[in-house]
């Protein structure tokens, strides 16, 4: 079989469920790999000619640059090395050169990407994504990223917002450590406890409503996040389950078309975008290139049939990322 | 030298290397879908609020690696 479709993603990477269930529904036939069971194949590129044979007992697919349509590539684009233990030789091996293989699938580079490795590792930046989002007209909260405690001491003098600047995910024997966003005063900060490693410090926006933004080409599904039917000061994922309600939401036409733009400027195909309405307006805060969005899918809220649909365009629209 | 700022305000909780699922579950590689003896293990769509990745953060973007 020629599949349209190849899908890299993880083996508990749930949500590709749902749109594995699309993609047969409208009849695009498709691969899906999972960076954890890529040894259980036998797998062949011949990258001069853009073929890739897999084969395993149950599978037999040949991807050639005439059939295939899409790729929709849900993996790390860097590794972050923090098994906590050390690794076996074979396990280094394996994780750095699949992890090669599968970016070596841009030779596809006639088939529509969600999103591209390049694209997805720029956009990873956070203070990039800050830039970015500026120039298409969002307002974005005064920001410093360093170790220097007493210039963020001095630009911010009260309540300020601690981030890492990129995701802390960390082992420590049998547990692991994650970093949410925090309020602290700004003298909190000091050299003993910034110096070793940069942050990210930003202006505290207050009497905030979260808002997530799923931008699927040219589709929006925006979501207000409130906790008991009211905004959350600080982060939001340390609220219990049953606190939380997830809004449809309009966004203004600004706001609306600010969002498609970032999205365009990324390359992004697929943007998860976090913003903040306050009462000084709506404020950009980041954007998750390979961002979830399993838990705002409904059956009124079809970002699985977006995907799906992308993913299944016809040969005409490669190329055009938003088409 | 004290503890940087960002390992103070980390949340610990104990490592899962995968999530909690019924014992009878397994992907099925042709279908590129979990299955489990009813049928399939993801279907339909989410009711009710739910979070990120069955409630284990581990940052967006796939960085669990």
């Amino acid at each position: 079989m020629n599949p349209e479709v190849i899908i890299l993603a993880g083996l508990y990477d749930f949500a590709v469920d749902l749109v594995v269930a699309e993609l047969s529904a409208i009849g695009t036939s498709y691969v899906r790999l999972n960076r954890e069971q890529l040894s259980d194949y036998q797998l062949c590129l011949d990258p001069i000619s853009s073929v890739l044979t897999i084969r395993s007992n149950s599978v037999d697919f040949v991807v050639t640059s005439d059939h295939l349509k899409a790729v929709w590539f849900r993996q790390p684009v860097f590794l972050r090395n923090t098994p906590s233990e050390a690794l076996s030789l074979s396990e280094q091996l394996s994780r750095s050169q699949w992890s090669a293989f599968q970016r070596a699938l841009t030779v596809f580079d006639e088939a529509a990407w969600m999103n591209h490795p390049q694209a997805t590792y720029l956009a990873e930046c956070k203070p990039y994504q800050l830039m970015i989002a500026r120039r298409c007209g969002f307002s974005v909260p005064k920001t410093l990223a360093g170790n220097d405690a007493g210039q963020f001491r001095a630009k911010f003098l009260d309540a300020v917002v601690i981030k890492s600047l990129d995701t802390v995910l960390l082992r420590e024997g049998d547990n692991c450590l994650f970093t949410y966003t925090t309020i602290s005063s700004s003298d909190a900060l000091t050299e003993a406890n910034t110096s070793a490693a940069p942050l990210f410090v930003q202006q505290l926006l207050d009497h905030k409503t979260d808002l997530r933004v799923t931008v699927v080409g040219d589709r929006i599904f925006a979501v207000k996040i409130l906790v008991h039917g009211a905004g959350i000061e600080g982060d939001w994922r340390v609220a219990s389950r049953d606190s939380l309600t997830y809004v449809d939401v309009s966004l203004n036409p600004r706001t609306e078309a600010a969002c498609i733009d970032l999205a365009r400027q990324l390359h992004l195909p697929f943007a998860a975008i976090d913003l903040v309405e306050t009462p000084n307006g709506v404020f950009f805060i980041e954007v998750n290139p390979t961002g979830e969005w399993g838990w705002l899918n409904t059956s009124e809220r079809r970002i699985d049939s977006a995907i799906a649909n992308w993913l299944s365009r016809p040969v005409t629209h490669r190329n055009s990322p938003h088409a | 030298m004290s503890e940087h700022i960002l390992l103070t305000l980390a949340k610990k909780r104990p490592f899962s290397a995968s999530p909690s699922m019924p014992a009878d579950a397994y992907f099925d590689q042709a279908l590129g879908r979990w299955l489990v003896a009813g049928g399939f293990y993801v279907d339909g769509y989410q009711t009710g609020p739910t979070t990120k990745k069955c409630d284990q953060e581990t940052g967006e973007d796939q960085k669990g690696e």
